[in-house]
């Protein structure tokens, strides 16, 4: 089976004036189509970096970045642009909606950008927001504003979902909700989801578990039996 | 239904949640775009209404004032191809108004012909109807003096004419492109309709009073407009000469009849030739019409300009704060020309706002600023038109200047990258401010104090743009208030300083001096001089100026001149003194030698030293001696006015006695000029109104958008602050001692850049004004203090808002987000 992403020897430094900060030293990896990843690691590890190089938001200084067979590390501006608008979905901490948008109008945001985009009412009803969908980001819990933030992530019917920290600012219930929301779209439409966090009991529900230190990925464990979200603990 | 593009609603949303601000700029703009219509079509709408009027009545491109000349003249011209001549007869003499209550007054009598719609410069009945077919003791009166003695169609009027009365019948009132303002000459473009008064009476009728059968001494023309100019004044030239006028002179005045009187002493036969332009009504006319013209420029420019400056304030601001959403945006697949475009649309929006608003309203205001001052003018044609040239440039201006001034923020979003736009900001750094090292000055305040201190200079682009926006006030206020400083001093000036008699007595041409023992031995008379006002032109190098020489006795106690210090300064034999508006002119300094040339006559060429320059606000002349002046026409008992003092009010008695004298035209009473003077003001009273409400409005939206920005962009820190046990009123106390500190340096820079301004205005209206009226700026210590607490005051309301909206934040939520 081709991997759905594939990263060789991938480096990144950030040039600072005098100084320059290297936040991935070599790294190496593939997530095939349809896995559930986990990328753990404390902070400043670079799994944030990986992410963005993954996602298109920014290019390596060395290496390989291949997405569905895309080599996504020698594209223009304009080529990442076309390539973050078919193939990769965001999923961040702070929910990052328009707040001048209401819930269905943000995931139209992004609909609008496809070719073939998923109906948003749909979309939103998945994530179990169809009583919601006339709200601004502003009337909606945090939750509700994450679920509405991976509406709009699928709104484009990408390959690839990239979540930093989805949790990090939900309550723990809520964030069990949200890693079961993310699990059932990963299991049901086939999606590869990369998952980013710095807690340690999420990796148990991953497919894959990606430790990483130093900007190095320092183990890789494979689940045989991954974890139902519903039984999480932290 | 129509469905808007997400991205487009966001930007419809954000605009509506930050509508105040963006209202504000919408409407800089709305007041720039709507001025420069309103005043640049109100310009094209007068010089049409004018054109209408001189078109249906025919007036004349040019007038040729002569001693006299037989019809065969006037055929001769006639047969000019593209040009039709008609002879008329113009005369001065006095109008009797003794049994109508008032006084004998100066009047003009002008032939018309006998069928209304023939010649030139016809008449417009007001009320009544033309001459009728057979009588001949029929007048028409112009409406300024029919209005004033409240005559009426078939009451009586008695003339007088070589001491001969006559009495005419008043078949009705008219209206003549001459007289739309009326100006008796150059010289007196401000005759108040008591003492002087046009009427029109028919071509036979003017031949017998005045014993000119088949003679004319006006020729006026109309010439095609493809004609050659030059080769038709060659051959009316050569008409002239076969009718024995040997000279022909072009001048200002056509119908100042005075001076034919040298011609005749000297033997020479001069026709006097001016152009439609060179007419004082015209050109009077002109300058109220360009200064439309030129409010239609300059105060725009200043609106634009500020509101460019806060598109770019407030589109740096939006970026700033949107940062997070940028960068999801382009996560998200937008382009970074979307995302530019996206930004730049705010300012699309906002222009294209205040722009189609300022249009409709700018062309209404227009249309009816047009009938308003045409009204005043009593005109029968008011010609409005939409002029699409005018609005479609200030639509496209107003969208432009919006566009361009965003295009920098706009143009900054390419630059940001979605992953490092989507990390929590950095904290700010912390530079050293420029103040840093005069710190141990801040020491003993407390921190209420060092902090707003502290403020002013920690984003100092911040505070600049607000200091701008009183700036801005400032110079708005400033601008209207040099126009009350001029006019209060210019009027201060000439009824205080200048002219120190209470009456000017007009002689009939050029009389004698020596009216001046008859007038001055008169009961209630304490003091008489007189004067002698010659036209001549002045040539200095390759320059020269037509104007006028006014002779004034030497030391007069009268007449005094002014430098533009305001340092009195006297005639000298040896020089003459010169306007100060010629000196650009001619470029002449003090010492220099200037040549003299008369516009009259064949004598009195010379040349004078420029001894100085004196002020001088209405028509613009050089001065000499009294005696100089004689000389130089070989005439020394000459005369052309007395100016008169009295003992406290003039007796009316006094009064009429004056007027019997033989050679006295008309008496011009400063009292009645100056109340005349007074009702001509109520519209540049208005003016200044609207001008000092368009400053604090202009100023109000500025500094409202200045502090909305400083306080916004601080509501974190502000709202900590308060979060740590900073009371509401203590905050409030903090920002509105920042504001006042900026404020300080927006009066520093608005004082000097408000004055600058003005000059401006008063640069370009005293080159619109042609020697008519000049103004000179003026700006009192009130103006300052007045502009600055305006501003100050301004500043204080508009602050009120934000700190408003800083007070209402909630605490928990603006301390927890670090987003918006």
């Amino acid at each position: 089976m081709n991997p759905s992403v594939r990263l060789d020897k991938v480096c990144k430094v950030y040039r600072m004036d005098h100084t320059q900060v290297t936040a991935l030293t070599d790294v190496s990896l593939e997530v095939f189509p349809g896995e559930f990843i986990v990328l753990l690691g404390p902070s400043g590890s670079g799994k944030t970096t990986l992410l963005n190089l993954i996602g298109g938001l920014d290019l390596p200084t060395s290496g390989l970045v291949e997405v569905n067979g895309i080599n996504v590390s020698s594209m223009s501006r304009s080529q990442l642009t076309e390539y973050r608008r078919h193939q990769i979905g965001f999923i961040f901490q702070f929910f990052n909606l328009i707040p001048t948008l209401n819930a269905r109008e943000n995931v139209e945001f992004a609909a609008e950008l496809a070719h073939n985009p998923m109906p948003p009412a749909q979309l939103l009803k998945e994530v179990g927001l169809e009583e919601r969908t006339e709200h601004f980001p502003g009337e909606l819990s945090g939750g509700e504003n994450q679920r509405v933030a991976i509406a709009r992530a699928l709104a484009t019917d990408p390959p690839v979902i990239l979540c930093d920290e989805p949790t990090g600012s939900l309550d723990f219930e809520t964030g069990k909700r949200i890693f079961k929301l993310l699990r059932i779209l990963n299991q049901a439409r086939h999606k590869t989801v990369i998952v980013v966090t710095h807690n340690a009991p999420v990796g148990a529900i991953a497919d894959r578990l990606i430790r990483m230190r130093d900007g190095r990925i320092v183990g890789i464990t494979s689940n045989e039996q991954p974890l139902d979200p519903d039984r999480l603990e932290w | 239904m129509v469905r808007i593009p997400r991205i487009h609603l966001k930007l419809l949303r954000d605009i509506w949640k930050g509508k105040i601000q963006y209202g504000a700029v919408s409407f800089i703009i709305f007041l720039g775009i709507s001025i420069f219509i309103c005043c640049y079509e109100a310009y094209l709408n007068l010089n049409m209404s004018y054109n209408a009027f001189y078109d249906r009545l025919n007036m004349a491109d040019y007038w040729i004032s002569v001693d006299g000349v037989g019809r065969n003249a006037i055929k001769n011209m006639n047969d000019i191809s593209g040009v039709q001549a008609y002879g008329r007869i113009v005369q001065d003499l006095f109008i009797d108004m003794g049994e109508e209550g008032g006084e004998k007054v100066s009047g003009r009598v002008i032939s018309l012909p006998e069928n209304e719609m023939l010649g030139i410069n016809r008449v417009e009945i007001e009320v009544g109807n033309y001459f009728s077919r057979y009588s001949g003791r029929e007048i028409l009166v112009e409406r300024h003096f029919a209005d004033y003695y409240n005559l009426k169609p078939g009451d009586w009027l008695t003339i007088e004419h070589d001491e001969i009365k006559s009495s005419f019948y008043i078949r009705g009132i008219v209206m003549s492109p001459e007289y739309i303002w009326i100006v008796k000459s150059a010289q007196e473009i401000m005759p108040t309709p008591r003492t002087f008064g046009v009427i029109f009476m028919p071509l036979r009728e003017a031949e017998k009073i005045f014993d000119m059968e088949g003679v004319v001494n006006e020729i006026t023309l109309t010439v095609a407009p493809d004609m050659d100019q030059n080769i038709m004044l060659s051959q009316v030239r050569a008409i002239l000469e076969r009718n024995y006028i040997k000279k022909m002179t072009f001048k200002d005045d056509p119908v100042s009849l005075s001076s034919r009187r040298i011609d005749i002493v000297q033997g020479m036969r001069t026709a006097y030739m001016t152009e439609r332009k060179n007419l004082p009504v015209v050109q009077i006319l002109r300058q109220d019409m360009e200064q439309f013209a030129m409010l239609a420029f300059l105060f725009p420019l200043l609106f634009l300009t500020m509101a460019s400056l806060t598109i770019y304030v407030l589109l740096n601001r939006l970026v700033e704060a949107q940062r997070i959403q940028i960068g999801l945006m382009r996560a998200m697949g937008y382009s970074s020309r979307a995302v530019m475009f996206h930004y730049l649309g705010f300012a699309l929006i906002v222009g294209a706002t205040g722009s189609f608003v300022g249009a409709i309203v700018g062309h209404l205001l227009a249309n009816s600023l047009t009938e308003f001052y045409v009204s005043q003018l009593n005109m029968p044609i008011i010609e409005t038109s939409l002029h699409w040239g005018a609005i479609s440039a200030g639509f496209a201006t107003g969208l432009l200047i919006p566009l361009v001034a965003g295009a920098l923020p706009a143009w900054s979003t390419m630059r940001i990258q979605p992953a490092e736009a989507m990390r929590p900001p950095a904290p700010a750094a912390g530079n050293r401010l420029v103040m840093e090292p005069l710190a141990w000055l801040l020491r003993p305040f407390p921190y209420f104090i060092k902090m707003p201190l502290r403020n002013v200079f920690r984003n100092f682009k911040r505070s600049l743009f607000m200091a701008s926006g009183i700036a801005a006030a400032i110079i708005m206020v400033l601008v209207a208030m040099s126009f009350v400083d001029a006019v209060d001093q210019m009027f201060a000036r000439q009824y205080g300083e200048v002219q120190r008699y209470d009456a000017m007595v007009h002689l009939q041409g050029t009389g004698a001096a020596s009216n001046v023992s008859l007038i001055s031995h008169l009961d209630g008379v304490t003091a008489a001089e007189a004067i002698l006002d010659l036209p001549y032109r002045i040539r200095f190098s390759d320059k020269k100026v037509d104007t006028g020489i006014r002779g004034l006795p030497e030391n007069s106690a009268m007449y005094n001149l002014l430098t533009q210090d305001g340092t009195k300064i006297d005639v000298t034999a040896d020089g003459i003194l010169l306007p100060y508006s010629y000196k650009d002119k001619l470029g002449a300094e003090v010492g220099d030698t200037v040549r003299l040339e008369p516009l009259k006559g064949t004598v009195g060429e010379t040349d004078k030293r420029v001894s100085g320059y004196v002020w001088s606000y209405v028509g613009a002349q050089a001065y000499m001696p009294l005696r100089e002046v004689q000389k130089l026409q070989r005439d020394t008992g000459a005369a052309t006015a007395i100016m008169v003092k009295f003992d406290g009010q003039p007796d009316p008695y006094t009064i009429k006695r004056i007027y019997d004298m033989p050679q006295v035209s008309s008496i011009e009473l400063v009292a009645d000029t100056r109340k005349q003077l007074d009702e001509q003001m109520g519209f540049f009273w208005a003016m200044i109104g609207i001008m000092l409400m368009m400053g604090t409005v202009l100023g109000g939206a500025i500094i409202f958008n200045g502090v909305m920005v400083n306080v916004t962009q601080r509501s974190r820190e502000m709202s900590i602050m308060r979060a740590v046990g900073l009371g509401d009123r203590m905050l409030s106390f903090m920002i509105t001692l920042e504001d006042i500190l900026i404020a300080c340096i927006g009066v520093a820079a608005g004082l000097p850049l408000g004055r600058w301004v003005s000059q401006l205005f008063f640069d370009a209206m005293s080159t619109s004004a042609e020697d008519v009226i000049s103004f000179t700026l003026v700006i009192l210590p009130r103006s300052y203090i007045i502009a600055a607490a305006t501003a100050v005051l301004i500043m204080l309301f508009s602050q009120a808002p934000a700190i408003s909206q800083i007070v209402k934040q909630n605490l928990a939520t603006v301390t927890k987000e670090y987003s918006e």
